[in-house]
C-alpha cells in the first residue's frame, strides 16, 4: 500500500466512521420541522376544507402511512380534508389535481415533495418540501421542510409525528383550521 | 510495482466500464407536445449539500453539448449552485432542461450510485413536457474509488443515455 492509498483509506473511514457514530443508532436529533411564511404571503389565514396532495411511495416516502395520519390529524383539526397521491413522473399536478379539486372545492392545498437524499452506508436522510396554498393560488402561503431518517413516513408513529409536528407550526405561523 | 501498475490498470477498466453500463431511465412524455428541442438550456445540479457524484459539471456540460448539436438542437447549461442562475447572454431558449442529482448513496466517501432527475419545460407555454428519472447503478468497491478516472466516460454515457431517451420520446430527431 503507498502513503497516498492509505491517506486515502484513512479519510474513506473518517467519512464513514462520522456519519455512523452520529445517526446508526438513531440517536441523533433531526433538525425540527420548519414552516416558513414567504414574503407578501398573509400573517393569518383559515384552512377550512384541506386537499393534500402526497408524492408516490419510494423506498423514500411512505405515502400511504402519511396520508392516513395526515387525514386524521387534519381532520381532528375540524378542516375537511382529501388526500390525493401524484403519478411516478407527473408531468401537471394541476392537471392531475383538477378532478378532484373539482369535487371536494378545497380552501386550500398542500403538496409535499420528496426532495433529496442521501445515504451513507446504512443511514439515510430525506429532504421532504412542502407548500401550502389558498384554493387556486400559485404562491405559497406556507412553505414546508422536514428531514426524515430513512423513509418518509416509514412507520405509522412516524408519519402520526409529522403530522403532529407540521398542525402545531401551521398554527404558531397564523394557520388556523375548521 | 509492474503488478500493481496492472492492478490498478485493471480496476481503473473496471470503474469505467461499470459507470458506462448501468444506468437505468425512467420517463415521461406530453405526447401532445408536437414540437422538437430546439434551443435548450440545460440547469444542472450535480451535487447534494455537498456530496458529489463522480460526474464532472464541466464534462458534462461538454458531452451533453456534443450529443445535441450532432442532433440540431443548440444547447446551454448552467451550473446551478444555489441562488438565481443567469440565463447566458444572447440566448434564447425555446425549452428549459433541469438535470438535478435527487437521491446519492456514498460508500468510503464516493458516491457509489445515485438518481438523477431532469424535465423539460416549453419556455413560451410554462408547461412541463417531459421527466425522468436516471438512475446510475452501484458500481463495483473497487471502482467506485477511481471512478474520477472515468469522469469524462461517464458524463459522455449521460449524454447518451439521455439523447437516446429523448429521440424514443420522439423530442429530438
Amino acid at each position: 500500500m503507498t502513503v497516498a492509498t492509505r491517506g486515502l483509506s484513512r479519510r474513506a473511514l473518517l467519512v464513514v466512521l462520522a456519519p455512523l457514530a452520529l445517526g446508526a443508532c438513531g440517536g441523533a436529533e433531526l433538525p425540527p420541522l420548519s414552516v416558513t411564511k414567504p414574503a407578501g404571503a398573509p400573517e393569518v389565514d383559515r384552512v377550512t376544507r384541506l386537499l393534500v396532495w402526497l408524492p408516490p411511495t419510494t423506498y423514500l416516502f411512505n405515502s400511504s402511512n402519511m396520508a392516513k395520519s395526515l387525514r386524521a390529524k387534519f381532520s381532528a383539526t375540524g378542516a375537511a380534508v382529501d388526500v390525493g397521491t401524484s403519478q411516478p413522473l407527473e408531468l401537471d399536478r394541476a392537471d392531475a389535481q383538477r378532478s378532484l379539486v373539482a369535487a371536494f372545492r378545497p380552501s386550500h392545498r398542500l403538496d409535499l415533495e420528496m426532495n433529496s437524499a442521501t445515504s451513507t452506508g446504512s443511514v439515510s436522510s430525506v429532504l421532504v418540501t412542502g407548500r401550502l396554498y389558498a384554493a387556486g393560488g400559485r404562491v405559497p402561503v406556507r412553505t414546508i421542510s422536514f428531514l426524515s431518517r430513512g423513509q418518509a413516513g416509514g412507520t405509522s408513529a412516524q408519519a402520526d409525528k409529522v403530522a403532529d409536528e407540521l398542525i402545531e407550526k401551521l398554527k404558531a405561523s397564523g394557520i388556523t383550521f375548521g | 510495482m509492474l503488478q500493481r501498475r496492472a492492478a490498478l490498470a485493471g480496476l481503473a477498466l473496471t470503474a469505467v466500464g461499470g459507470c458506462a453500463a448501468d444506468v437505468a431511465v425512467q420517463s415521461n412524455v406530453d405526447k401532445t407536445y408536437g414540437r422538437k428541442l430546439d434551443r435548450l438550456l440545460i440547469v444542472m445540479s450535480l451535487s447534494i449539500k455537498g456530496h458529489e457524484t463522480y460526474l464532472n459539471p464541466d464534462e458534462v456540460s461538454a458531452s451533453l453539448k456534443d450529443r445535441f448539436s450532432a442532433l440540431g438542437v443548440t444547447v446551454e447549461t448552467i451550473v446551478f449552485t444555489g441562488g438565481t442562475a443567469k440565463v447566458p447572454a444572447g440566448f434564447q431558449p425555446t425549452q428549459l432542461m433541469q438535470l438535478t442529482v435527487t437521491s446519492l448513496t456514498t460508500r468510503n466517501g464516493a458516491a457509489s450510485s445515485f438518481t438523477l432527475s431532469s424535465d423539460i419545460t416549453d419556455v413560451a407555454t410554462r408547461k412541463r413536457v417531459w421527466r425522468a428519472e436516471m438512475k446510475f447503478e452501484e458500481a463495483p468497491m473497487a471502482g467506485t474509488m477511481l471512478l474520477r478516472a472515468g469522469a469524462k466516460k461517464a458524463a459522455d454515457n449521460l449524454a447518451n443515455v439521455l439523447t437516446a431517451k429523448l429521440r424514443a420520446d420522439g423530442l429530438v430527431s
